[in-house]
């Protein structure tokens, strides 16, 4: 994993590596090989499985659907496109314009071809003419300028009449000049001529597969339940009710031609021969002329369609920006919004977002005792390296303190499960101390405040000293002296509880053995990389009560789940697994 | 109580006053904020019309530094090789050098631009309106034709619509001269200061 230790990915119970929770840790056996695991059995994740990483996800890229209970990953959730929209002026496009006009905007937004940046509206300065009269007004003229490269149109020699509608006149001066490069070309070279432009190429391509389309009898929509869908049955009911004329009777009789390409160029295809034709010949003098960087690169000649057939840096038209679109994510099995953003395209709140930050209990790992008296302020903090970077020692104990933080306003009663050692190949001995505990709720930043912090059992109210000192210090005077003992809790916050996880890193190389390994048996204890990170699985489960009330569903629907009336409690449960990255071992 | 010597270590403590005055020759029409720093031994000289902004570096400690008419020097511009080099460092008419540049050049061609925070080398020839855009580098010893650009990571095109156009060219020195007009209105001059 790339991300810095300590970390926690959580993995979406949509993946069948996740999906069945452990049977019993009790009966876990250390004996299970590296090669021969096999998860539907042993069902315990393996977060050294080679398929692991496409379960696990950080916490900020996980979503929670509220209807289902359960924790959505990117595989679990469908986007929908909610508006598109133009980034350069922000204006929303309409679905259909977007299907009929294509995906770039069609309002004077264009970027330069020469360096990407935004093109802007100029006025071609006037020629200051001694001889204009006062009265004579000046013509109008404008271009396209780029306010980081300084390209123009101008440097393909195109000027523009009024300000606005740029694409309209853009579209005119492209068919002008297409229309006037070929009309250049007398018939007898138009039959050698082996390219066409691309705009015509385009138009005769659509009509040729609109016709083929409708005449092969192409099955439209096999989803559809009409009873007229396939050719058969159409000509069938046709024949029964009478046709409509001699022609029409026939083509229905006949069988379909299937569907075939374009073949020449009254279709669209155009195919290069071997010859070289003077329009070759022309170009290829030029590229003799000029330079590398007069020629355009594919990116550029990719950037737009105009740009496909352009060779030369001068022949590069503007580039139409692309629109952007707003996408809304639904879960998969039960179609509600689970993020939502607002149709408007200038406000960037959501209407929907269900974050699994907020719904699921988020676990966090450190050290118990850091190794080197680091600073509290972390802008202090010299070196990016900290406790948890250095490297861990195989068969030394460590003790880590987890932190289990709650988002949603119950009390919840967390149970955590780990396997005795780690899977995969290097195995390590993990314990809990203290597996199942409650979790006290998130509320306000006022309860907090005004309510002294009854819950937190570190500092004792007896009047002595040492609790006058704790109180202003802010923390309890046996911290450093605390052993951590089994079943207890180490610490309590409002709305977080930490238990203390004891981990004995297991060794890299395994014990030499008696008998003599055969190869393949040595070929499976060879590491590869990144099995020497420490990455503990553990099971999280978690149980609340809550209240129904009768927003929360449709008057008058039924749903299995919550069998109280309004008002009633109902218990709720979320598990899934989860792998607290802890470190590397060392060699 | 004794009194202590407090004269000498006071002199020690106080920043060291610029041994030379600089020789300039400064148009009587140009402008040159308060703020603007003039070092150096070798001679200064500042063209009609030209603004230096608060905060300007102009260094005539390796060779003299010439700055065209119409020509600007923003804030915090370094113009002027630094110690240890000796080139004098000519700049043309209509010149503008952004805010925070560093021009080292021989010479820079009339009519260009040095957006901000750029960096031109020792010894380096740009030719008339040329273009570097901001954060860029030209390296030490390189000569830009005319009409250069460049931008985006050290590429280099020719401005086509400058260099066919006198129109266009001619734009850009009408464009020169509001600014400075602006500026000498916003500005108060010090020049007397560097006379």
């Amino acid at each position: 994993m790339a991300a810095a230790f300590p970390y926690t990915h959580y993995a979406c119970p949509c993946s069948d590596l996740t999906s069945n929770p452990p049977a019993s840790l009790s009966k876990r056996t250390s004996t299970s090989q590296a090669a021969n695991i096999d998860t539907t059995e042993d069902r315990t994740f393996n977060p050294h499985d080679r398929r692991a990483n496409y379960a696990l996800y950080p916490l900020d890229h996980l979503l929670f659907c509220d209807e289902c209970d359960s924790i959505r990953c990117p595989k679990c959730w469908t986007e929908e496109i909610i508006n598109w929209y133009c980034p350069t002026c922000l204006f929303e496009v309409p679905s259909s314009a977007v299907k009929s006009d294509g995906n770039r905007c069609s309002r004077n937004c264009y970027s330069c071809p020469e360096c990407t940046a935004p093109l802007s509206v100029t006025a071609v300065p006037q020629q200051a003419s001694d001889y204009l009269k006062p009265t004579e007004t000046a013509i109008e003229a404008y271009m396209l300028q780029c306010g980081y490269c300084d390209w123009s149109t101008r440097d393909i020699d195109m000027i523009f009449n009024k300000p606005t509608k740029i694409t309209e006149q853009l579209v005119k001066l492209r068919k002008a000049r297409t229309s006037a490069s070929s009309g250049k070309d007398s018939p007898e070279k138009a039959a050698k001529h082996d390219s066409i432009s691309h705009d015509t190429a385009f138009a005769s391509l659509t009509t040729f597969y609109k016709g083929q389309l409708s005449e092969s009898g192409d099955p439209q929509n096999p989803f559809s339940n009409t009873p007229y869908s396939s050719p058969a049955n159409l000509a069938r009911i046709m024949n029964i009710y009478g046709g409509l004329s001699a022609t029409a009777l026939k083509k229905s009789r006949e069988k379909p031609q299937p569907m075939r390409e374009a073949r020449d160029q009254s279709e669209g295809f155009s195919a290069y021969g071997f010859e070289e034709t003077d329009h070759e010949e022309a170009i290829t003098s030029k590229l003799r002329a000029l330079s590398w960087e007069d020629t355009t690169t594919a990116e550029q000649r990719l950037s737009t369609p105009p740009n496909n057939d352009s060779r030369f840096a001068d022949q590069l038209w503007p580039v139409a920006t692309q629109l952007r679109t707003r996408k809304g994510k639904r879960c998969k099995t039960c179609r509600q919004f689970v993020s939502r953003p607002d149709s408007k395209v200038t406000h960037i709140r959501y209407k929907i977002r269900l974050l699994a930050m907020n719904n699921v209990p988020r676990l966090f790992m450190r050290p118990l005792h850091s190794p080197n008296p680091a600073p509290p302020n972390p802008a202090f903090r010299l070196r990016e390296d900290d406790p948890m970077q250095a490297e861990l020692q195989a068969h030394v104990a460590q003790q880590y303190v987890l932190t289990i933080r709650n988002p949603i306003f119950e009390t919840i009663k967390v149970t955590l499960a780990t396997p005795g050692t780690t899977p995969g190949k290097v195995a390590s001995r993990i314990t809990i101390l203290c597996p199942s505990f409650p979790v006290g709720p998130a509320g306000d930043v006022w309860d907090e405040a005004l309510s002294s912090s009854t819950a937190s059992n570190s500092v004792s109210n007896d009047g002595s000293r040492k609790a006058a000192m704790a109180s202003l210090t802010g923390k309890a005077p046996e911290d450093a002296d605390r052993q951590p003992e089994a079943g207890k809790i180490w610490d309590r916050t409002r709305n977080s509880t930490s238990v203390i996880v004891e981990i004995v890193p297991g060794s890299l190389r395994p014990p030499p053995s008696i008998v003599p390994k055969t190869e393949d048996e040595l070929a499976a204890e060879e590491l590869d990389e990144d099995d020497d990170v420490l990455e503990v699985p553990v099971y999280v489960r978690a149980e609340w009560e809550t209240v129904i009330d009768a927003d929360s569903f449709a008057p008058g629907e039924k749903d299995s789940k919550h069998h109280g009336r309004h008002g009633e409690k109902v218990s709720k449960e979320l598990a899934y697994w989860c792998v607290l990255g802890v470190g590397r071992i060392a060699a | 109580m004794t009194s202590k010597p407090v004269t000498s270590k006071r002199l020690l403590s106080a920043p060291a006053a610029p041994a030379v005055k600089t020789p300039c020759h400064i148009h009587p029409s140009a402008i040159v904020a308060d703020k603007a720093q003039i070092t150096g031994a070798h001679a200064v000289e500042i063209g009609e019309n030209a603004v230096i902004h608060p905060y300007a570096k102009i260094r005539a400690e390796g060779g003299k530094v010439v700055i065209g008419n119409n020509s600007m020097v923003y804030e915090r511009a370094v113009v002027g090789v630094a110690e240890g080099g000796e080139q004098d460092v000519v700049i043309g008419e209509g010149v503008n050098i952004d805010t925070g540049a560093v021009i080292e050049a021989k010479n820079i061609g009339d009519g260009s631009t040095i957006e901000v925070n750029a960096i031109i080398g020792k010894g380096t020839v740009l030719g008339r309106y040329c273009k570097v855009a901001s954060l860029e580098r030209v390296e030490a010893g390189e000569e830009l034709e005319d009409f250069m650009v460049v931008y985006s990571d050290g590429q280099r095109r020719i401005d086509k619509t400058m260099k066919d156009h006198p129109d266009i060219r001619e734009a850009k020195r009408v464009g020169q001269e509001k600014s400075i007009e602006l500026m000498r209105k916003m500005l108060p001059n010090a020049a007397a200061k560097w006379m």
